[in-house]
């Protein structure tokens, strides 16, 4: 049977050396350039026409903004919507991401632990910036909730201090989880329809085609989840979490 | 959820390790960054489900509740 891990594998399209760092092109990083091009595509045409009654293409765009601009504005508070150019732009590329994956064939870049680690460091920044921003010092009463007695406070410092150090670590090993663990169990079982002799052969088949299923309920659950803890964490910040 | 769990138990304890290994008191600072990552992993499930659930309820309850 083939290996079922091969698949996450990287394999390099082109050689490049920049600077002494090796930044070679692999088909993760086509896949990026790919998603970034199609969700370009996708809003450049729909933001062409802006017709009162929207045609198709806006109506997708439209549901997509408004769907992103609700959750911002219900988990951030009023300043929201400032947020909703990096969330749509965050919550369709880990889709696109996600769902580009269950293609056959095709790799899932949310699989690399790398990529959503920088998804996740990115998040983690803005939110850390926009709260030292907005309040100063007085950010780090973040890290004694409000309605402490006195003599908790040294233990809930630190504990505070390390729930929101595992923050980013957790969204990123969320996705990354969610993605590799699905696509192992479909490979596995595909395998298995290779392998298996004729007569068992439907029992696997039969369950690549559920879990496929579930896989794509789990790339928009992700991609939303994703998106949704990056609005509560922008929320704690734009609101000193209380 | 689980992942809260695991990613703050581990970075507690990892960060223990790390000033353990500095200060050469080696288990000591480790374990008690268990316990403590323990603790800010469940800190962390509770309010994460807190705050998924009032996301699912939309809205009514987002300026009041937090």
């Amino acid at each position: 049977m083939e290996n079922p891990l091969e698949h996450f594998q990287l394999h390099r399209v082109a050689e490049l050396h920049l600077f002494g760092l090796d930044v070679s092109i692999n088909q993760g990083v086509l896949t990026m350039w790919f998603a970034v091009a199609a969700l370009f595509t996708l809003f450049a045409v729909a933001a062409a026409k802006r017709e009162t009654v929207p045609g198709m293409v806006q109506n997708i765009a439209e549901i997509g903004v408004e769907f992103i601009h609700d959750l911002a504005e219900d988990n951030i508070g009023h300043n929201g919507h400032r947020y909703v150019p990096f969330l749509i732009s965050l919550f369709l590329f880990v889709l696109f991401l996600n769902m580009w994956g269950l293609i056959p064939g095709q790799f899932t870049v949310t699989s690399q632990l790398i990529v959503t680690a920088t998804l996740a460091l990115i998040v983690y920044a803005i939110s850390l910036i926009v709260g030292f921003y907005k309040h100063g010092l007085k950010f780090l009463r973040i890290l004694v909730p409000s309605g402490t007695p006195g003599w908790l406070i040294p233990l809930m410092i630190p504990v505070e201090l390390l729930s929101n150090l595992a923050r980013p670590m957790s969204l990123s090993v969320r996705l990354f989880a969610n993605m590799t663990a699905g696509h192992t169990v479909l490979a596995v079982l595909f395998g298995m329809v290779v392998s298996l002799p004729i007569w068992v052969k439907w029992l696997p088949f039969g369950l690549t085609v559920m879990i496929s299923g579930l896989e794509v309920l789990i790339a928009f659950i992700q991609a939303y989840i994703f998106v949704i803890l990056t609005c509560v964490y922008f929320g704690d910040a734009e609101n000193l979490g209380h | 959820m689980g992942v809260e769990l695991v990613v703050a138990t581990c970075l507690g304890g990892g960060l223990g390790y790390l000033a353990d290994a500095k200060l050469g008191t080696v288990p000591w600072l480790a374990l008690v960054g268990v316990v403590l990552g323990i603790t800010a992993g469940i800190r962390n499930v509770l309010r994460l489900a807190r705050e998924l659930e009032d996301a699912a309820k939309g809205g009514s309850g987002s300026d009041d509740g937090r």
